[in-house]
């Protein structure tokens, strides 16, 4: 997927302008907020849980390279296939290549953020092949052709009616149908479509190096419907999705759901540990396994934000935080949104065209209070601003001018002397803009920030003249 | 990539030259080793209290969108699946291998309310090992055209309200997904109490080398919030469920 995070003050614009959007926000992230807080409160070791899913995700992520051979060891010795992808578009070419050697026509899909990162099916269609979404939401927007707005919820900005018109087939009006009509033509029209199907691409939420099994989270069932109807299954994951035992899973899948969706459990969990045995009625005959890091090795290798890839990718954070319940999804410009997309967007695609990303924020901590497996991400939003400021291979991401006036606070802040005299012309420099004690305009670059604040006047004789006077 | 380049990358990425031989990890289980007796005697504890769990797993498979029938005996699930079937106008059923529905003696009491019963394994011969892919084709198209899936399952988790199924032969994977109505048939002694017990069992079965194809956790319909944020039952897989807890 093309980054746009270049385009996040831009695209936040329109956002926050669109009343309708705006309203649709409210209810649904407070929604998911509010269940999750509900959900949380009713576990009654929640804060034990939290901190096992912590100690399970550090623990995995400083041995990444040992789970990772055990798991791809487990895949195989049970008769799945692995592969290991450099980038994007190593994981393209095995994909294609098993789809051109089955001659598969159909494909279904199964939410996997890792293929939007891959843009996996514009790489299919251009193959002729016809890649089908099956998450209801990921139907819509693939119809839409749009990108996920929110990886729970990817239609959420969608109204029943904008949903209507793109499930009409030619010269029908669905308008004004309800969303169980909706989903019921939904339904009918992607039954067709699992009945046809030869191959599935499904996500990955863990990757069990113990067992070599994948474990797959859905409400839908798709999920199931992938694992089950075609002839081969692949899964792509994310390397950092891997975990050590079975054992942790009830944990796991706990902090996930109840942190996703508020729900104890959802309505499937697909535990898959490879093909088909012969002697089955139904299954794939074939299942690899797509390991991609894309970039994530820098997030590794940099300890100030290797904690961010122990994400379980619920939205929790998302929900929780105030910029993101403004501004939506599509404004982070690439396929992670929020707060944690703020950590992670940057970094895989770039720093210095995201660096409105990280800025993006408050620093008020409710992620970081969110996060099922406490990811300090305000922590890191900080150590990502500094690394824009002190310079990437593409230079800093401050101007001169800002730059010489830092340098400039810094002198005039260390010396007393230097501090109390500034202090002095600045207060001469904004006199003629008081009102009453107050400054509410000011011209040039100042306006800015006195558009939407008043400063109160300085006083004549600051705290350090007040000191000094007091001492006497 | 080689397998061994991209795990260098990852190595260096950790500021390693070379990938741990051991790496210690205390699952909640704890070691390993000997798991399989461990699980052993959680299977003694688990069927003693399982008679505790009833009210508790109700609940929560009632807050999951199950529909829940309990009943004393065998004898009660035929009269229950009949009037289901009634409700939904049923016509065609499938069942799988699960030892329960053959207690319960479903097939006579499905055949005696002239609806036309199939077996998972019977629908692909009980034969797919060489010419398999076509027969698990055919079978498919005909589980889509089914109206009723009866499954047993291994074990209902009380915390969550999950029925757990294991695909094998005679217990296909869309029995219990295809069908617009699904009915789950369970013995109350199957009560397990948390999530927890279920993959500490489910590890030892796989250190055991007991190894299924893979693992369903089935709690409730299908459902999507997909449209506007609303509830919605039955988008890919069962529009309803019902679990039968007998005994």
């Amino acid at each position: 997927m093309k980054s746009k995070t270049r385009e996040f003050r831009r695209v936040a614009g329109q956002v926050l302008s669109d009343d309708r959007l705006q309203r649709a926000h409210e209810v649904v992230y407070d929604g998911f907020h509010q269940r999750r807080l509900a959900a949380s409160g009713a576990t009654l070791d929640w804060e034990q849980q939290r901190s096992r899913g912590k100690e399970i995700k550090d623990h995995t992520i400083a041995n990444l390279d040992y789970y990772l051979g055990v798991l791809a060891d487990n895949v195989e010795s049970h008769g799945g296939q692995v592969f290991f992808a450099a980038d994007v578009n190593e994981a393209n070419a095995y994909v294609k290549d098993v789809a051109q050697r089955i001659d598969a026509t159909t494909v279904i899909k199964s939410k996997s953020m890792v293929s939007e990162e891959m843009g996996l099916n514009d790489e299919l269609e251009t193959e002729g092949i016809e890649v089908v979404e099956t998450d209801l939401g990921e139907y819509i927007i693939q119809l839409a052709k749009e990108a996920p707005y929110h990886i729970i919820a990817p239609a959420v900005h969608k109204t029943k009616n904008q949903v209507a018109e793109l499930l009409a087939d030619d010269d029908e009006d669905l308008t004004g149908e309800d969303a169980e009509s909706l989903t019921r033509r939904a339904r009918e029209r992607l039954r067709s479509v699992f009945r046809r199907a030869d191959m599935s691409i499904t996500g990955v939420n863990f990757a069990v190096a113990e067992s070599g099994s994948i474990v797959l989270v859905t409400n839908e069932g798709n999920g199931r419907m992938a694992t089950t109807v075609p002839r081969v299954h692949i899964a792509v994951m994310g390397m950092e999705k891997v975990v050590p035992s079975v054992a942790d899973l009830g944990t796991l899948l706990r902090i996930l759901i109840r942190s996703a969706t508020g729900q104890r459990i959802s309505a499937y969990v697909t535990m898959v540990n490879g093909p088909r045995h012969e002697e089955e009625d139904d299954g794939p005959d074939e299942f690899h396994l797509v390991i991609v890091n894309n970039g994530r090795d820098k997030l590794l290798s940099d300890e100030s934000l290797r904690e961010s890839l122990n994400c379980i990718r619920c939205g929790a954070c998302m929900n929780a935080c105030p910029v993101y319940r403004k501004v939506g999804g599509h404004a982070y410009g690439w396929v992670y949104p929020g707060p944690i997309g703020a950590v992670v967007s940057p970094v895989l695609t770039g720093l210095n065209d995201g660096v409105d990303l990280p800025n993006a924020s408050t620093l008020c901590g409710a992620c970081h209070e969110a996060c099922p497996v406490k990811i300090n991400i305000p922590r890191m939003l900080l150590e990502l601003r500094a690394k824009a400021v002190e310079g990437t291979d593409r230079g800093s991401t401050a101007s001169i001018k800002e730059r010489v006036l830092w340098k400039g606070w810094r002198w005039g802040m260390m010396g007393r002397r230097r501090y109390g005299a500034l202090a002095r012309i600045g207060r001469v420099l904004l006199l003629p803009f008081a009102r009453r004690g107050w400054i509410s305009s000011t011209p040039g670059p100042l306006s800015g920030w006195t558009a939407s604040r008043d400063l109160p006047m300085p006083q004549k004789s600051g705290l350090s003249g007040l000191m000094t006077r007091m001492r006497r | 990539m080689e397998r061994s380049e991209f795990i260098a990358v990852v190595s260096a990425a950790l500021g390693r030259t070379s990938v741990p031989d051991v790496v210690n990890f205390d699952s909640l289980c704890g070691d390993s080793s000997d798991i399989t007796t461990r699980a052993e005697s959680l299977k003694t504890e688990l069927i003693e209290c399982s008679a505790n769990l009833g009210e508790s797993a109700a609940a929560a498979l009632e807050q999951g969108g199950w529909k829940v029938h309990k009943v004393s005996t065998l004898e009660d699930v035929g009269s229950i699946v009949s009037s289901v079937c009634a409700d939904s106008s049923i016509s065609t059923a499938v069942l799988t291998d699960h030892s329960i529905l053959e207690d319960a003696n479903l097939n006579t009491v499905l055949g005696k309310d002239g609806i036309d019963v199939a077996f998972s394994v019977s629908l692909t011969d009980g034969n797919v090992e060489g010419e398999g892919r076509s027969l698990i084709e055919s079978a498919k198209q005909r589980m889509f055209e089914t109206d009723l899936g009866i499954t047993g399952g291994d074990y209902v988790v009380a915390e969550t309200g999950t029925l757990v199924v294991h695909p094998s032969r005679g217990i296909a994977r869309l029995a219990s997904l295809a069908p617009p109505i699904h009915i789950a048939v369970v013995h109350s002694n199957q009560l397990i109490p948390s999530l927890d017990d279920l993959f500490m069992l489910e590890q030892a079965d796989l250190m055991a080398g007991n190894r299924a194809s893979g693992m369903n956790l089935i709690s409730g319909p299908s459902r999507t919030g997909d449209i506007e944020a609303q509830i919605v039952y039955g988008i890919h897989g069962p529009v309803e469920a019902h679990i039968i807890l007998v005994g």
